[in-house]
């Protein structure tokens, strides 16, 4: 199988401290790869390296290559062969915290639609209610469309985070601990979620939690001082022995 | 522990009264401000005196008191001044959140800021001195002394009232919706014209009202620019007279006349032109926190 991500020689950091340090990895289709390791070791900013969302803060800088499967060519994304803004929207990003617009639901998916894929009314609500289903979101808020999207419960708002990131037709998802913030069945249901929606999207993650690694990931990246400590299958993640190991390693 | 929780309970107590005494003292100084001026004004409320005082014609020495030349004047140019600085207000506000480079930004806030201080008199007297002659030798019309200079003036003046109203919303959206927008493919000119600015615009009402009334209650710049002539201005070119610099004019050279009481007609519309706009703008919002009209 080909990688759609590789990350060749990466190392990164801001203001003069590293935080990568020579990352070398392949993300593969149809999996869901989950990056875990110790608060600070660099998993955020490895996963935000994939989409350059680490140059929205200052001085940040960075050496080596990433390469993204775009219409069947490896493309070096730090080579300004793709805009960063188009390389985003196809990275579909969901924060650990939900970061829904102070607008209603509706309006969540239409401004970032008409921006950047300069979506008639139609189209826009056509997909809208698709992604809202994807998510199993729409029977909550069909008849409250037009109602502030804060007033959604936590989980709610980040399975919205969640479909308007689907709705912009992305290649793959990044999702930084998107469960974080959310209670054990809220987890449980975006768990549920992602293994549907795996099928469609490669999926990047990072998460603190073990037992949902163990559950979901069928690559587990082990991050340690901003190098890669190990890299596990999901039958070595299934393992006791190394699962036992992971958990000494993460904890 | 027991202690420090009961100084604090206190302490809360006493700022709860402190700034509940002082909301009541604002509302009572509006309240006597009005009939202050209801007061004072009393002597035109009858047909005669209405009729008098709502007419077009300023010739007291006539025994004609009409002020409403110098309604229009001043309806002419508050709504001038604000139509011009609002949309060049929200310009400079999108330069500063995130279209300029990051010294630069700091650079033009910083001088926005610094305008906040400068002295409306500063303003007046530096640009009676330039403005009117400029404008006179470029069209070659009039004194100079015109709508066209107090506005030029009047812009300059509100822009910072304006852009820094802006500024202290989108300050906040800036750490909130900034990464939200980058992830999410918004470049940072859509995020300020096509995110930004349609989700505050419960703010923009505000800062376009608080403008305007900015730009209706200056005196200085009203009396030293627009040529003081009690008249419906037909171009931009010709000299005004704005209830502001009316209500000096007066009071400096009169106590008693039926003029003198004229002046308080003014003082009270001044007042509730800004009040119902202020009103206005409460209810728009109010409807808009309802649900009614959500971005």
């Amino acid at each position: 199988m080909e990688p759609v991500i590789k990350i060749n020689g990466f190392s990164a950091g801001f203001s003069g401290r590293k935080i990568l340090d020579n990352i070398n990895l392949e993300i593969f289709p149809g999996e869901i790869t989950v990056i875990v390791g110790h608060s600070g070791s660099g998993k955020t900013t490895l996963l935000r390296s994939m989409n350059r969302l680490n140059e929205c803060f200052p001085e940040y800088y960075f050496s080596g290559e990433i390469l993204m499967n775009i219409g069947n060519e490896m493309v070096d994304i730090y080579r300004n062969s793709i805009e960063p803004s188009e390389l985003r929207r196809r990275m579909g990003m969901v924060f650990q915290t939900p970061n829904v617009l102070p607008v209603s639901i509706r309006k969540n998916f239409a401004l970032p639609m008409s921006l950047t894929r300069g979506s008639k009314k139609n189209e826009i609500e056509e997909k809208m209610k698709k992604a809202l289903k994807d998510v199993l979101l729409f029977d909550e808020v069909k008849d409250r469309l037009n109602d502030s999207a804060a007033k959604l419960s936590g989980g709610q708002q980040q399975r919205l985070c969640l479909a308007r990131a689907i709705v912009l037709e992305p290649d793959a998802l990044l999702l930084d601990e998107p469960t974080a913030s959310l209670d054990f069945k809220a987890s449980k249901r975006i768990e549920d979620l992602l293994m549907q929606l795996k099928r469609k999207y490669t999926i990047v993650a990072v998460s603190h939690r073990l037992g949902q690694t163990r559950r979901i990931a069928e690559r587990c990246v082990v991050v340690r001082e901003g190098k890669i400590a190990a890299i596990l299958d999901k039958s070595q993640l299934m393992e006791a022995d190394s699962f036992k190991k992971l958990v000494e390693e993460v904890f | 522990m027991a202690n420090t929780s009961k100084d604090r309970h206190l302490s809360e107590k006493v700022l709860k009264n402190i700034f509940k005494i002082a909301a009541s003292v604002s509302i009572l100084a509006i309240f006597a401000i009005l009939v202050f001026l209801l007061y004072f004004a009393s002597p035109v409320f009858s047909l005669k005196g209405l009729q008098e005082v709502f007419s077009w014609h300023w010739q007291p020495f006539q025994g004609e008191y009409g002020i409403l030349p110098v309604i229009v004047g001043s309806i002419c140019l508050s709504v001038l001044a604000t139509v011009i600085a609002f949309p060049i207000g929200i310009s400079v506000s999108a330069f500063i959140y995130n279209l300029a480079p990051g010294l630069l930004a700091r650079i033009v806030n910083a001088v926005i800021h610094f305008m906040t201080s400068i002295p409306t008199i500063v303003y007046a007297f530096v640009s009676a001195m330039v403005l009117p002659s400029l404008i006179r030798d470029f069209f070659k019309y009039g004194s100079g002394f015109s709508l066209l200079a107090a506005t030029i003036m009047l812009v300059i003046l509100i822009l910072p009232t304006i852009v820094l109203l802006i500024n202290a919303t989108w300050i906040g959206y800036r750490k909130s919706i900034s990464l939200t927008c980058a992830a999410l493919g918004i470049i940072p000119e859509q995020e300020v014209f096509g995110v930004v600015l349609p989700i505050s615009r419960k703010n923009l009402k505000i800062a376009f009202v608080l403008g305007f009334a900015r730009a209706a209650g200056d005196t200085m710049i009203a009396l030293m620019l627009t040529g003081n002539a009690p008249q419906v201005p037909h171009t931009v070119l010709d000299s005004i007279r704005a209830l502001t610099a009316h209500i000096a004019l007066v009071v400096a050279v009169d106590s008693t006349s039926a003029a003198y009481h004229s002046v308080f007609a003014c003082g009270l519309i001044l007042l509730l032109t800004t009040a119902l706009m202020s009103i206005g703008v409460g209810y728009l919002n109010q409807r808009q926190d309802k649900g009614v009209d959500i971005a």
